[in-house]
């Protein structure tokens, strides 16, 4: 929903040491350059050490991370077993140095495991991430693309609904329509939650997250197609007699993947972002599912409970640094991928 | 020029028409209105009071008639009352929280922008210094940071940490007297909220400054002002400055509108009565004629910006010819 | 430049921290509410805050002091029998045909700018009551009455078409208004009229009139004079923030001791968030909380958060958190979980530990077999515990028929052919503590097969009549969960009693309908949300109303409680507690048992050791 345009306009250094090799792929040579940021390469580390974690999470810790422990609520983090500490149910005894009853980041209000709960709400989190990233980018760019290309009255429809969608109050708007699909009286969320169960608030986040931030993306995708429609190629093609959808398909879009990319790579962050805040108001992923942002819903209230602020802490900390890497992978991106790009919509 | 100006205004009226009527069908939509809440308090309740309480507030025709009926009043200037608190929903936003929320995030646009300008100067003058670098960071810890968390981790420091140093929320402390007092406490309850809200803002805005900055810099005039001899601070003072704050005053403006709405989470951290909260509520609870008014008024808003935003560029830059 | 801002910042963040230091207000208090009422109109109000809220500058005819007594308020003495007020006429079989009631006002009540209260006002405050028109938000109660008769300027009679213990509820007001009995006259009438004149002249407009110029007055919009009866009189009210109040000097109850050392000011705020409320009870700007702020709040925690500051006070609620079934067979859910036997739902009950489940989401509360609470006349305390018995209750389910055949943790059993899986929906609203519950009974029953799926939704939702009077329509399927308070349906006597009944047989002649339970024939009116029907329970209920002997009433109220705690029609989980913080010195601030009603219903006794107050309750 931002406009993340703030790349560094003047030639880096990088870009002078790493001049393209003769017959090496686009690709090879934006690699390159890539490896030599070093924020953007130690975030993108961080960032599949993370991913890692969340996929591989049912196997990473000795708690199902919903088991209540009301014998042990708001125990403090600790790398060893307190005494006296309630027995915990474990789902198996010990994953590495990790014991059953060790509770790292601490327990919650209910005595549930936090890094246990930390681990399995990034799997949510981040998939709610990519997909509503991925997702709105290749719609955003389907509609920037044809709105660009075609012109006319297609244009003109699609401009007037990226600007309607735009001056409506964006987050009144996702508001009203999570309560609107939560709701078990709209016959469209009943048939949702027949469909999906569980995991209808999650599909409802990410078709809602899209819903609202395929704009920025079709429009700068339409910008491009607009400033490339008139290149040489393109009319090379024409002159060919290539159909317009071919040209777009086989020769305007290759040349914006890389703004795709980066785009869908900010959009991550962003996601993450607008999900964690829906949740944290209560509209996003419902309990027990567990996400970084409902670990936040309820954690203002505990703040004055002895060791009730790292029910809070934690699930922040992790979205601070999702986001975080995200977004210095996605700037990376773009210095590596188009040198040039620098422009302003 | 002024043909293209008098289209645009015009395109308004549409737009806020569709936006409308968009917005109020999505709202009649959700079903429970504010007479069920009466209910719940009341076993004694009737289903002959709840037919008579649901036709009384005109609950019982459908969406589009109400919408008809909406759209009457509002064009003789009447929004309605608030079924949540008797008033009319204009004054109660206008008067009640529209002031706070103008308080707040207008504080915030100010202290984001006094502080961003300097600060994406600086970096754009010192690039690939160590400053710039920690700068660079920071800003992007700014963007990812989520706001809410930023909030309670705030709270969590200052008002339960160390016990009371600050209000945990509200706007103000009531029965405190003299003109002094207030000031100081209306301070201690602004610091905070405005220190989260401003933090996203702040590094967006830095970093726009500076790659604003260090466009405006390759630029041949500002090559030409320094071959012609005049100090370096002039350069930037007098002539790089003022054609790189422009495009960031555009992108101020353009933000305006999202303070009314998108402050919410601040004000749900902090307990700030202002308007993105007002809008939560009344959305929760059906509050029509409150969020229809607000949610207008920030449309409205939007596109007033929109429009002042292109005409800006138009003037500014003779390049960009509209007809 | 640096330097200039640092020590800027320096001097500022020392008059900030100066400022904190500023002596404490004198002989006043600042409570802390998250609920703010919409408005101050009598007539009108679904929530207790505001009953709350009016109890600090209204007094009724009647009101019950911290020890559950009933007191004269407005009234010069309680209407009983011996005194000649109270007649009950009976018909030759014992029935009550006709109740009449003779109250008697005080001399010295006067409204608090200055005008007397008169028997006048009642008489026009049931007027209004009783306005078709008038968006008065439940009759239940002043349908109850006859007519008002005027016997002179401080006395009237009312007339009652039902019998009626009590002809005061448990607050103390009789019902002509939604909150206390009198409004003024001299003040609403003129509104009134004319709000009545305009819809007259503009009857399809009658809802924007009433709206506007009614409810949008400024008697009920506190921007114009708000008038009272009771010890303070209001100041101003700054919405979304605070109201303020100030002693009246000629209030006819004084405090226990010389008024001056008692309070003159009284400021309620309002903060919307639980923890912000709480983190300024903790930094000393609110000196008192109410008794709904800080609902499912740990009083352990709070109390050692407060430390020496002050004091946290543990009163029941008279609201019991129950789960209610859905019983009606037109539900396919109800049927293929065989909700209407009432061994599934002693099996529900005794997989809960309902202990467990109080202590950790409602510190403080007491866990509840009954539909009642204690000090309600007849409250059985010898009901069956039902204990926690995980094993009692997969036994129960396999008597059912149930089994987890599939060894996927959810008992199924099968129905010509059909497989039903052990699916439970439970609804609560988004409350903290309710969020906290769906969590809590979700692993427990899971221990016993039953798989609970949770859904949290916003109150308006919840309690919308789509909703919550739709049961037989399935709209909501399995559990719904909110608190209620206890009572067998004496209205007046308690407006917010949990009513089992379905069929009135008071009322003569005795409807063929239902008409308690939601259904089709009677438009989904009435509270009996379940569907539950016991015509011994209804045949209780009638004799019970009509047996004015205590002790009487006592025994076939334990009966009621013995039939409903065999039955289970609801589940009861705990009696609500609920936590009031106060400073250290406060006194008299006591609400002390369900009956009073509200933590205000004796502000004109609140006062600060410090200043010389004397601590009587």
């Amino acid at each position: 929903m931002t406009d993340n345009n703030n790349a560094d306009p003047r030639p880096t250094e990088i870009e002078n040491e790493v001049p393209m090799r003769h017959s090496e792929s686009y690709w090879r040579y934006a690699w390159r350059r890539f490896r030599r940021h070093r924020l953007a390469l130690a975030a993108g580390i961080v960032l599949l050490v993370l991913i890692l974690g969340a996929i591989l999470a049912p196997w990473l810790t000795p708690y199902h991370y919903s088991r209540q422990n009301r014998r042990n609520m708001f125990a403090p983090p600790s790398l060893s077993v307190p005494d006296g500490q309630a027995a915990d149910k474990c789902a198996r005894p010990q994953v590495l140095w990790w014991r059953c009853g060790i509770h790292p980041f601490g327990t919650d209000d209910l005595g549930r495991d936090i890094l246990a709960r930390v681990l399995h709400g990034g799997r949510v989190s981040l998939i709610v991430g990519f997909s509503a990233a991925f997702i709105s980018t290749l719609l955003g760019t389907l509609i920037g693309a044809i709105a660009g290309y075609w012109g006319g009255a297609l244009d003109a429809l699609a401009s007037r609904l990226i600007e309607i969608m735009l001056s409506i109050p964006q987050l009144p708007l996702l508001l009203i329509l999570v309560g609107l699909l939560a709701n078990p009286e709209v016959r469209f969320g009943v048939i949702l939650t027949g469909l999906l169960g569980d995991s209808k608030s999650i599909v409802m986040i990410i078709v809602v997250i899209i819903l609202l931030s395929w704009m920025s993306t079709a429009r700068l995708v339409r910008g491009q197609v607009i400033a490339l429609r008139q290149r040489d190629f393109v009319e090379a093609a024409r002159a060919v007699g290539a159909s317009r959808v071919r040209i777009v398909l086989r020769h305007l879009l290759p040349s914006v993947t890389s703004v795709i990319i980066v785009q869908a790579t900010l959009m991550t962050g962003e996601a993450i972002l607008i999900e964690s805040g829906l949740s944290f108001l209560g509209l996003g992923i419902q309990p027990p599912a567990v996400s970084w942002g409902n670990m936040l819903s309820r954690a203002q209230g505990f703040l004055y409970y002895p060791n009730g602020v790292y029910i809070a802490f934690f699930p922040g900390l992790f979205i601070l640094l999702t986001v975080l890497c995200a977004n210095f992978v996605g700037d990376g991106l773009r210095d590596a991928l188009d040198p040039r790009y620098h422009g302003r919509v | 020029m002024a043909t293209y100006l008098t289209r645009r205004i015009l395109q308004v009226i549409p737009t806020l028409f569709v936006i409308s009527l968009l917005l109020f069908g999505l709202l009649s939509m959700k079903p429970g209105d504010p007479i069920d809440e009466m209910r719940r308090g009341n076993p004694g309740f009737t289903q002959a009071d709840y037919d008579r309480l649901r036709e009384f507030y005109g609950l019982d025709k459908p969406w589009y008639v109400q919408y008809w009926r909406w759209l009457g009043r509002v064009m003789h200037g009447d929004f309605g009352p608030s079924r949540q608190f008797g008033r009319p929903a204009a004054q109660y936003i206008f008067k009640y929280r529209f002031p706070n929320t103008v308080l707040l995030s207008g504080l915030s646009l100010l202290v984001a922008f006094c502080v961003a300008v300097p600060t994406g100067v600086i970096s754009a003058l010192r690039q690939h210094s160590s400053v710039d670098y920690v700068i660079t960071v920071v800003n992007f810890i700014g963007v990812s940071i989520p706001i809410f968390w930023l909030g309670i981790m705030l709270i969590y420091i200052f008002a339960v940490h160390f016990r009371g140093f600050l209000p945990a929320g509200g706007l103000a402390t009531p029965g405190v007297t003299g003109t002094w007092p207030i000031f100081v406490d209306r301070l201690e309850h602004l610091l905070l909220p405005v220190i989260a809200l401003s933090s996203l803002q702040l590094a967006q805005w830095t970093r726009f400054m500076r790659s604003s900055m260090l466009e405006t810099i390759q630029l041949d005039f500002v090559v030409t002002a320094r071959s012609k001899g005049i100090s370096e601070r002039r350069v930037i003072f007098k002539h790089a400055l003022r054609n790189a704050i422009l495009p960031l005053i555009t992108l101020v403006g353009l933000n305006v509108p999202l303070l009314f709405s998108g402050a919410i989470l601040t004000e749900t951290v902090f307990n700030w009565p202002g308007m993105g909260r007002a809008i939560f509520d009344a959305i929760l609870v059906n509050d029509f004629n409150v969020a229809m008014v607000s949610l207008m008024f920030i449309s409205l808003l939007v596109l007033t910006f929109n429009l002042l935003a292109d005409l800006t560029y138009a003037l500014v830059d003779p390049r960009i010819r509209y007809g | 430049m640096i330097r200039r801002i640092v020590v800027m910042t320096l001097v500022t963040g020392l008059f900030v921290s100066l400022a904190g230091w500023a002596g404490p207000a004198l002989n006043s208090l600042v409570i802390g509410s998250t609920q703010e009422p919409s408005n101050l109109c009598p007539w009108e109000g679904s929530a207790d805050t505001k009953e709350n809220l009016m109890g600090i500058f209204n007094i009724g005819l009647t009101f019950f002091d911290s020890e559950g007594v009933l007191q004269p308020g407005l009234a010069t003495e309680l209407p009983t029998e011996a005194n000649g007020r109270l007649a009950v006429i009976r018909d030759a079989d014992g029935q009550v045909t006709r109740q009449q009631v003779v109250w008697t006002i005080r001399d010295d009540a006067y409204w608090s700018d200055g005008v007397p209260i008169t028997s006048d006002d009642a008489i026009f405050t049931f007027k209004v009551q009783n306005t078709t028109e008038m968006m008065v938000t439940t009759r239940a109660f002043s349908n109850l009455i006859e007519e008002i008769i005027k016997v002179d300027d401080k006395s009237f009679q009312i007339i009652y078409k039902t019998p009626n213990l009590f002809y005061a509820n448990v607050g103390g007001s009789i019902g002509l208004a939604r909150h206390y009995d009198i409004a003024p006259k001299h003040i609403w009438e003129p509104i009134y009229d004319q709000v009545m004149e305009a819809i007259t002249a503009n009857p399809e407009n009658a809802s924007t009139i009433i709206q506007g110029q009614f409810l949008g007055s400024s008697p009920s919009t506190g921007t114009g004079t708000v008038v009272g009866s009771g010890a303070f009189e209001f100041v101003e009210w700054q919405i979304n923030q605070f109201i303020r109040f100030t002693r009246r000097a000629d209030f006819f109850l004084d405090p226990p001791g010389p008024v001056a050392n008692y309070l003159q000011e009284v400021t309620v705020r309002y903060i919307v968030a639980q923890p912000t409320l709480l983190s300024g009870i903790i930094a000393g700007e609110i000196e008192a909380s109410d008794d709904i702020g800080l609902a499912g709040l740990d009083p352990v925690i709070l109390k050692a958060q407060l430390g020496n500051q002050g004091v946290v006070d543990v009163t029941p609620s008279g609201f019991i958190e129950k789960l209610n079934f859905n019983l009606f067979p037109q539900c396919q859910t109800a049927v293929d979980l065989l909700l209407g036997d009432k061994r599934t739902r002693q099996a529900i009950i005794q997989a809960i530990d309902r202990e467990d489940l109080a202590r950790t989401v409602y510190p403080g509360a007491s866990v509840s077999n009954s539909f009642l609470v204690a000090g309600d006349i007849g409250f059985d305390e010898t009901l069956k515990a039902w204990e926690y018995d995980p094993a009692a209750a997969s036994a129960l389910l396999a008597d059912l028929g149930w089994t987890d055949s599939d060894g996927n943790g959810i008992l199924e059993r099968t129905v010509d052919g059909k497989v039903i899986e052990f699916r439970l929906h439970w609804v609560a609203t988004t409350a903290d503590f309710r969020m906290r519950t769906g969590e809590v009974l979700l692993e427990m029953l899971a221990d016993v097969g039953i798989k609970l799926e949770v859904e949290n939704l916003p109150g308006s939702v919840v309690f919308s009549s789509e909703y919550l009077n739709y049961g037989s329509e399935c709209t909501w399927r399995g559990i719904v969960e909110y608190a209620e308070g206890g009572g067998i349906g004496q209205a007046p006597a308690d407006p917010l009693s949990n009513e089992l009944w379905a069929n009135d047989l008071l009322e003569v002649p005795v409807d063929a309908v239902l008409e308690n339970t939601p259904l089709p024939e009677n438009s989904f009116g009435g509270t009996n949300i379940t569907g539950w029907v016991s015509a011994e329970f209804d045949q209780m209920r009638a004799e019970a109303l009509q047996e004015f002997d205590l002790a009487k009433r006592s025994a076939i109220v334990v009966l009621m409680q013995q039939l409903y705690n065999e039955e289970l029609p609801t589940v009861p989980l705990y009696d609500r507690s609920e936590v009031v913080t106060k400073m250290t010195g406060l006194v008299n601030y006591v609400k002390g048992t369900a009956a009073a009603r509200t933590q205000f219903w004796n502000a004109w006794e609140w006062g600060w050791e410090q200043n010389g107050a004397v601590a009587v309750r």
